[in-house]
């Protein structure tokens, strides 16, 4: 991989709790180039986090170390609140699991685009208007001319989730971060989601983190595949390769899932180990 | 996978069930004529998309929705109209997210000792200790508060609570789509012992075709208020399914099983 996207070394997020510090995230590294990287991990395993951090979104009670967090220019750890406000949705976009809460609920989603275009560029209203819809038409929504006055609530969870797409791609950042973007959608939806963001991170060249805890739809999607486990990263994979995967927790995740194909009388159930 | 079907008795019959929501221009058949039947000690499936009605009809079942049906049985008994108290001891309801299910302010002891108090139970505390031990949970948990417990632990006491009453029909509505894959197959490991040693039918909503062949011995699939077909799921998971809607979800839920298939391939389904 030559000159990555965004690096990551060493990277901690810790809370102080009532029983002492607690790590949740403790020691993640990793390189992100234009491809289509997936976390995996299940509740409280401290992927969301790792998103958060890299956006330098995290709770203000978070305390984050690294020894590396930094794009190719900017030193993510050090850089002013100023300079966050011009990477965060110009150069990283975030995409979150529900688009009813990530949308304004009182402006049309067009306005909602053209806003988040106008925000990162030098541009006038006309100007934004017409990528806006440009976009919608990018994301393959039918009818953007009608689709660009309606309000969010008028929209399905598939459509909900195109348009945060659109605004996140419309300021053409360098990396997208979707954490479990596809999680609240019908199988057959996020088929359609999936299609589309894996157009648009090969034909622009994007950086995708992939948030999930699907096991088995990264496998399909992704090009590489982290493993978390209580705030680290136990195995890194090529998604392909996951069937050969070595570690304990990723081989009981494998096994815990319910198969189409192969039943079984019963499913393994995971058994942890302190030391992971 | 339970084989051999247990019996040949309807425990659950179904013929016509409608469901109306909205009035005038704007109503809306969430359930719209839906007939099927769930044999005693079965388990039987309800997958569809969100929005099909799949969940509808199991609130239907119990009256928590208003419905009207040619025919609304269980266990022999209509139940169209009015549920007897009877009714409310034997069909036990599971719901999604144990958080919303269980009330936050009450302890786990408490939870389970509601039921058994509107139903006059007289052994209750005994009833209490032996439904914790069935779904595996220690009994110093019993004064815990819902918040105080994991995901999982709730989902245990949703089901102990169902447990209280001894009942012979658990409706389950996507049981463990809130879980990780880990605790998910700790609680579907647990149903199917339950249902083992209590002989429990289970009807079963959920989306996701990995449990639904992990599970069920027959499966309805809905689609926009109407059942599209209902079939056994060997036949299901075998490509037997006649409907392109079925054929369309099983190829959609293949994209991420098992068997490896290109996303590209798919978009042609």
């Amino acid at each position: 991989m030559n000159s990555p996207l965004l690096s990551v070394r060493d990277l901690r997020i810790s809370f102080n709790g009532v029983a002492g510090p607690f790590e949740a995230v403790r020691g993640v590294s990793f390189d992100l180039g234009r491809e289509k990287l997936g976390i995996v991990g299940e509740s409280g395993s401290g992927k969301s986090m790792t998103g958060r951090a890299i956006m330098r979104l995290t709770p203000r009670a978070a305390m984050v170390k690294a020894q590396t967090l930094c794009l190719p220019d900017v030193d993510l750890l050090q850089a002013s609140e100023k300079t966050m406000e011009r990477i965060r949705g110009k150069r990283i976009g975030l995409i979150m699991q529900d688009p009813k809460y990530s949308l304004n609920p009182v402006v049309s989603v067009g306005e909602q685009i053209a806003e988040a275009y106008l925000i990162h560029t030098r541009s006038n209203a006309s100007e934004a208007k017409r990528k806006a819809a440009a976009m919608l038409e990018a994301v393959q929504i039918r009818d953007p001319e009608r689709v660009y006055r309606m309000y969010p609530h008028e929209m399905s969870g598939g459509m909900g989730q195109r348009i945060m797409i659109a605004m996140m791609l419309v300021s053409e950042p360098e990396i997208l971060i979707a954490d479990e973007a596809t999680s609240a959608l019908d199988v057959t939806v996020r088929l359609e989601i999936l299609n589309l963001l894996d157009d648009l991170v090969r034909k622009r060249g994007l950086g995708l983190i992939f948030i999930s805890h699907d096991l088995n739809l990264v496998r399909h999607f992704c090009d590489r595949v982290l493993i978390m486990y209580r705030g680290h990263v136990v195995e890194t994979l090529k998604a392909g390769e996951l069937d050969q995967a070595t570690h304990p927790y990723t081989r009981g995740l494998l096994d815990a899932m319910p198969r189409i194909h192969t039943p079984r009388r019963r499913l393994p159930v995971l058994k942890r180990d302190p030391a992971w | 996978m339970v084989d051999i079907m247990k019996s040949q008795t309807p425990i659950i019959e179904i013929d016509n069930l409608i469901v109306s929501f909205g009035e005038g221009d704007d109503a809306r058949r969430a359930v719209d004529g839906v007939s099927f039947s769930v044999l005693a000690g079965e388990t039987f499936g309800l997958v569809g998309e969100s929005g099909s009605g799949k969940s509808t009809i199991l609130r239907a079942i119990t009256g928590l929705v208003p419905s009207t049906a040619t025919t609304l049985r269980v266990m022999g008994e209509d139940v169209s109209r009015e549920r007897g108290k009877d009714f409310y001891r034997k069909v036990q309801m599971v719901f999604q997210d144990p958080y919303e299910a269980l009330h936050p302010r009450h302890t786990v002891w408490r939870q389970l000792m509601e039921p058994a108090r509107i139903q006059k139970v007289p052994d209750a505390e005994t009833r209490a200790k032996a439904s914790l031990d069935a779904v595996g949970l220690p009994q110093a948990l019993r004064w815990r508060y819902p918040h105080q417990l994991s995901g999982g632990q709730r989902q245990r006491v949703a089901i102990a609570r169902a447990l209280m009453l001894k009942p012979e029909i658990l409706l389950l509505d996507e049981p463990t789509s809130a879980l990780d894959v880990s605790v998910q197959a700790e609680i579907l490991n647990l149903l199917c012992d339950l249902q083992e040693e209590h002989g429990l039918t289970f009807l079963m909503v959920t989306h996701d075709l990995g449990v639904v062949a992990h599970m069920c011995n027959r499966t309805a699939v809905m689609q926009s208020g109407k059942l599209v077909e209902t079939l056994p799921v060997d036949v299901l998971v075998n490509g037997g399914a006649t409907e392109p809607y079925t054929r369309k979800l099983i190829a959609a839920s293949e994209a991420y099983g098992e068997a490896p298939a290109s996303l590209s391939q798919l978009t042609k389904v």
